[in-house]
């Protein structure tokens, strides 16, 4: 093939294909059309995306401001975190929760029926034996880390105690591993191994070692706890009425109030 | 605008520009400026100017390079509604239209694809005559060199494809097209060549001598 050939096919090619503009009209009318009706749906979005996005972040600044944020944030990275192993402490305390959880909803129901309940439902929210007749049942009780506000009602208490058991088990920071030692002692003696003299001697020592630690309010509470159990009703009383006084920063104070209802209600 | 000169039978119009109407053109272009600034700034009307400027060169582009006058008549309207958006990042070193045709070359190969494929299948079903373009109507046998051509063209990579239509149907300078296709002058006229040969050889073999 010549040079020429090719050289005529693309004049040819270009000759036929030169008549450019016929459809000016139409396509410029649909360019715009279509550009108005981007602009429609760009205009939609921000309509919906940016009130979705003021919600969002008003939320989160209330949260902030009244302080949730953190225990929403910590149970949020609970919820995606999968604990693969979790510590011997941290399964005790799981099944303390199960009991707790299928125990509290038949303690309730013996509150509303027989209020002599009323006390050992007090001294430990969710536990059903009453205090005379059988030694009272210890039960867990969140850290104050993770309960950062105190629990004025059974309900929230319930609700502290929900908090997965991975985070109540977390070390605490500003806590050395001696004291740490100690708070893990008392607890296991008192929760899993239900002796509460040695309890409240483990309780005892461990606020010798660290009086004003972050776990002392409940150290404070859990070694009142034992008292009760113990029957030292004068020392449970003074250590209620500081509770009940607002000492920890209301921390229990509801409770210790109706532990000390309890009491007066029992005292002949 | 246009100088209409009838011819002695009144069947054939022939159309030829008046310097009223160059002038014209040539006022509207060199105002170009202020209209890549109120592309930029997303001014509809102003897509619809730059249509009423530069649509007849991109059509005649689009059709060379696609084949096909349905696919580059999508390509057009494709290449308006995205320099909506793209005259943001026009920075002026090129005239406008080199970047408009830019926005087509980059959109051009799916319309390509298709074209291809509404191309072969109709090839098969009408079974194209290649040695019959010795006949005596040369019009007719120009015609039919320009399928045949467009017909050669869908075997080359679409980076060649665009280098023939640009340089050889079009007529660009191979500094204009490098700036279009947003690749170095020397790898443009490599393209070239390639094309160049690929084509001698398919049309050989569709008996084109």
């Amino acid at each position: 093939m010549t040079e020429d050939q090719l050289e005529r096919a693309t004049r040819a090619l270009r000759a036929t294909t030169d008549a450019g503009d016929q459809a000016s009209g139409e396509g410029r009318g649909r360019v715009l059309h279509q550009l108005a009706m981007q602009e429609r749906a760009r205009a939609r979005r921000v309509a919906v995306l940016v009130p979705l996005a003021a919600l969002v972040v008003t939320s989160t600044a209330i949260a902030a401001a009244t302080g949730r944020l953190t225990t929403y944030w910590e149970q949020v990275k609970a919820a995606v975190t999968v604990n693969k192993e979790p510590s011997e402490l941290s399964m005790g305390l799981q099944e303390d929760l199960e009991t707790t959880r299928s125990r509290g909803k038949r303690t309730r129901i013996a509150q509303r029926q027989n209020p002599a309940v009323a006390l050992s439902s007090a001294a430990s929210p969710e536990v059903a034996p009453p205090l005379a007749a059988a030694p009272v049942t210890d039960e867990p009780v969140a850290a104050p880390a993770v309960a950062a506000r105190p629990t004025h009602t059974g309900q929230r208490h319930l609700a502290v105690v929900q908090v997965p058991p991975a985070i109540q088990a977390a070390p605490e920071p500003d806590q050395d591993d001696g004291s740490l030692a100690l708070f893990r002692a008392a607890q296991r003696a008192q929760f899993a191994q239900k002796d509460c003299a040695r309890a409240l001697s483990g309780w005892d020592a461990y606020l010798r070692a660290a009086p004003s630690g972050a776990l002392a309010p409940e150290a404070r509470w859990n070694r009142t706890v034992c008292l009760l159990k113990l029957a030292r009703k004068a020392e449970a009383r003074r250590a209620l009425e500081a509770f009940a006084a607002g000492a920890e920063d209301g921390y229990h104070q509801n409770d210790a109030r109706a532990l000390l209802d309890a009491l007066d209600a029992e005292a002949p | 605008m246009t100088g209409t000169n009838r011819s002695l039978a009144g069947t054939m119009t022939i159309r030829t520009p008046t310097l009223e109407a160059t002038l014209f053109w040539r006022r509207r272009i060199e105002s170009a400026e202020p209209l890549v600034e109120r592309l930029r700034a997303g001014e509809h009307a102003a897509v619809g100017e730059a249509y009423d400027l530069h649509a007849a060169a991109v059509r005649a582009f689009a059709r060379r390079l696609v084949g096909d006058p349905d696919e580059a008549e999508d390509l057009v309207q494709e290449v308006f509604v995205t320099l909506a958006k793209a005259a943001r990042r026009f920075d002026g070193r090129s005239a406008l239209r080199t970047f408009i045709l830019g926005i087509a070359v980059r959109h051009a190969q799916h319309h390509v694809r298709a074209a291809m494929r509404r191309r072969k299948a109709w090839q098969r079903s009408a079974e194209v005559q290649h040695s019959s373009i010795a006949g005596p109507e040369r019009a007719s046998a120009d015609l039919q060199l320009a399928r045949l051509l467009e017909i050669a063209l869908d075997e080359l990579p679409i980076d060649q494809r665009v280098a023939f239509v640009l340089c050889e149907v079009e007529e660009r300078t191979s500094a204009e097209v490098a700036v279009i296709v947003d690749a170095p002058e020397a790898t443009v006229r490599t393209r070239l060549f390639h094309a160049r040969r690929k084509l001698r050889e398919k049309l050989e073999e569709m008996g084109v001598r």
